[in-house]
């Protein structure tokens, strides 16, 4: 009780309410905007958080997630591109209901969809990141080492049609992360003869450079630009009928979304189109979904937002990211000293409520703001972004440079924007580099420090329950992959 | 011109795990019962290499579609994405030099100029403003020292 009102306390000063909903409003302007990511948003987003306090600082972070994801579904309706990938599945319906006149109803409900999953996935978060670091309290070296292996298992199984691609992009991850000091016996390693090196790759600027500087150059390329177009917003409230329409698939679509994102991996663009499928699988007429109705749109986005809260579960209470953008929040936890994992709701429970909380509020703030700022909003999306792309790349020089006041960071930044650039271009995902970049070192070190503690032996990851299930259920889930990506050539 | 990019990308990946590989022959050889710095590298530099040969073999085998254009020749996009790169470059050599506050309005007015933003005098009016809004930013409310260079 104790600690329940040191979080509120932490809570509900006037500074960290303002870093959040600051966080919410940027991170909705950021998501309506195509060509700024989620991910980019809050790679962008962690340096300024350095110097402000654990908490306002973090939850700056997430209102900006859970907002870039909502954000996302405005451009998604209003122009036909999703204004984050995320998006991409409301655009089915929700493009084809704006053409019918109806783009204030299609947002409303969108709003309504993304609130909805966005809080009912904070709700399983509050109840099941504290069991699972409970559970997790009794891990040792070779449980975190099997947990890192799943992790990376499952970027294979849903590395989309290239499996070899997606892993291909998993193990220049983990080579990059292997650079810098050897965790166990502490010399250097793969430096190439450079002092700079020996702390390893820098995270943050390797992150930036992937999803920002990459994504510059995508727009520098080809600058997505959007029409004019005329738009009304009436029917923004969802009448009363279109929300019994809807609730039930906002009920299944939030269980959906909050499971897939809590998969290592799989975030809220493969949650969305999951919930999509499933809505018209299980639908009366799917024959009608695409051609805008609101429940496909209603389907997209709770299970889009809900992957939110999903992802936070094993971030928070593993270590392990459930996806890109919970991936950069751990860089950020560990930027304040803090490491995810068991241990913050063992030593800072005051905070990990606060940020519980904080979450929780950032989605009620989401839908509020979203449905008072909706012409503006709508505004915004069809402005044109030609001034924003070179801001965002000083942003993201400043950025690098800020972690360490090093210029070798943004050289590191610049050298995997191109990389990320240049991958983009053959299909290969970016996602697994940042799951590698984060779970590699927790594999190896852990590896090793388990085949220490039996004296050299393999055997040690067989011989505990909780790794073996772990290291069967990899390996289930790597030949599943593999078999189902042979049976879609043959039938495709 | 996507199976062309796949083939470079598939020798790429080789020629980066066979660097990690010679690397890993200069490191100590395990001691007592731990694996050593070597071992797991090097599983990963076998994986890449496996994974790399099967990208290559893909595409060799793929029929080559004449549509599959990568990079925007025709409007410029790619020359755009290029000059980008290279002054991204120049910048980042001359921080340390000019500094921050002096370089950085040119960088961002070479970078509106390529994007082709509005006229002449808002480019730079965006270029001054947001050197110093950052800066101002950084340096005040986040204490973050920049590269200031030699002027000053």
């Amino acid at each position: 009780m104790e600690t329940f009102i040191m979080a509120l306390d932490q809570l509900f000063n006037p500074f960290t309410l303002l870093a959040l909903f600051g966080g919410v409003i940027g991170g909705i302007i950021a998501g309506a905007l195509p060509g700024l990511t989620a991910t980019m948003g809050v790679a962008i987003l962690v340096p300024f958080t350095f110097s402000m306090p654990a908490v306002p600082g973090i939850l700056m972070l997430l209102g900006l997630y859970a907002g870039a994801i909502y954000g996302g579904s405005i451009a998604a309706i209003l122009i036909r591109t999703p204004g984050t990938p995320s998006a991409a599945a409301t655009v089915l319906d929700g493009s084809p209901l704006f053409e019918k006149g109806e783009g204030g109803r299609a947002l409303g409900i969108a709003t309504l969809a993304s609130v909805f999953g966005g809080i009912g996935s904070s709700i399983f978060l509050i109840f099941l990141a504290p069991l699972l670091s409970r559970v997790a309290l009794s891990f040792s070296a070779p449980e975190y080492f099997a947990l890192a292996v799943f992790g990376l298992t499952i970027i294979a199984s849903i590395s989309g049609d290239s499996m070899t691609k997606g892993l291909l992009s998993g193990f220049f991850g983990l080579l990059i992360a292997t650079i810098g000091i050897d965790p166990i016996q502490g010399y250097g390693r793969f430096t190439f003869g450079t002092v700079s090196l020996l702390d390893g790759v820098a995270f943050i600027p390797a992150l930036i450079g992937l999803f920002a500087f990459a994504e510059v150059l995508n727009q520098f390329e080809e600058l997505i630009e959007p029409k004019k177009v005329s738009y009304s917003l009436k029917n923004l409230i969802p009448s009363l009928e279109d929300v019994k329409t809807v609730i039930g698939i906002l009920i299944k679509s939030t269980f959906i979304g909050t499971f897939v994102g809590a998969l290592p991996g799989a975030g809220g663009d493969i949650a969305s189109f999951v919930c999509y499928n499933e809505a018209k699988r299980s639908s009366k007429h799917p024959e009608k979904f695409g051609t805008g109705i609101i429940e496909g749109v209603a389907a997209a986005e709770s299970g889009n937002n809900s992957s939110t809260g999903g992802a936070l579960i094993p971030t928070l209470s593993l270590g392990i990211p459930g996806d890109s953008v919970t991936a950069v929040i751990i860089g950020a936890l560990m930027i304040q000293g803090l490491r995810p994992g068991p241990l913050l709701f063992r030593g800072n429970l005051d905070l990990v409520y606060a940020i519980f909380m904080g979450f929780f509020l950032a989605n009620v703030f989401m839908g509020v703001f979203g449905l008072m700022g909706a012409g503006l909003l709508a505004k915004i999306v069809t402005m044109s972004k030609r001034v924003l792309m070179p801001i965002v790349m000083v942003l993201a020089v400043v950025g690098s440079f800020a972690i360490s006041n090093s210029i070798f960071d943004i050289g590191v930044m610049m050298v995997l924007g191109v990389i990320g650039y240049l991958m983009q271009k053959i299909d290969i995902p970016m996602g697994p580099i940042v799951l590698a970049l984060i779970l590699g070192p927790m594999a190896e070190s852990n590896f090793r420090r388990a085949v220490l503690m039996s004296r050299g032996s393999f055997t040690i990851f067989l011989t505990r329950p909780i790794s073996l299930v772990l290291l069967v259920l990899s390996l289930i889930s790597l030949v599943g992959a593999f078999l189902r990506q042979n049976k879609d050539k043959k039938t495709g | 011109m996507k199976k062309k990019a796949e083939i470079i990308w598939a020798i790429l990946f080789i020629i980066f795990a066979s660097v990690f590989y010679y690397m890993s022959l200069g490191l100590r050889a395990s001691t007592g019962p731990d694996v050593g710095g070597a071992f797991y590298p090097r599983l990963l530099v076998y994986a890449t290499l496996i994974l790399s040969i099967k990208l290559l073999y893909n595409a060799l085998k793929r029929e080559e579609k004449d549509s599959e254009q990568l990079f925007d020749f025709e409007n410029g996009g790619f020359r755009k994405v290029i000059s980008v790169i290279i002054i991204s470059v120049i910048y980042l050599s001359l921080l340390d030099i000019i500094g921050f506050l002096f370089l950085t309005p040119f960088y961002l007015f070479l970078l509106l100029t390529i994007i082709e933003a509005k006229n002449f005098t808002y480019r730079i009016l965006i270029s001054i403003l947001t050197t110093v809004i950052v800066m101002y930013i950084f340096q005040n409310f986040l204490n973050i020292p920049f590269p200031s260079g030699i002027l000053i």
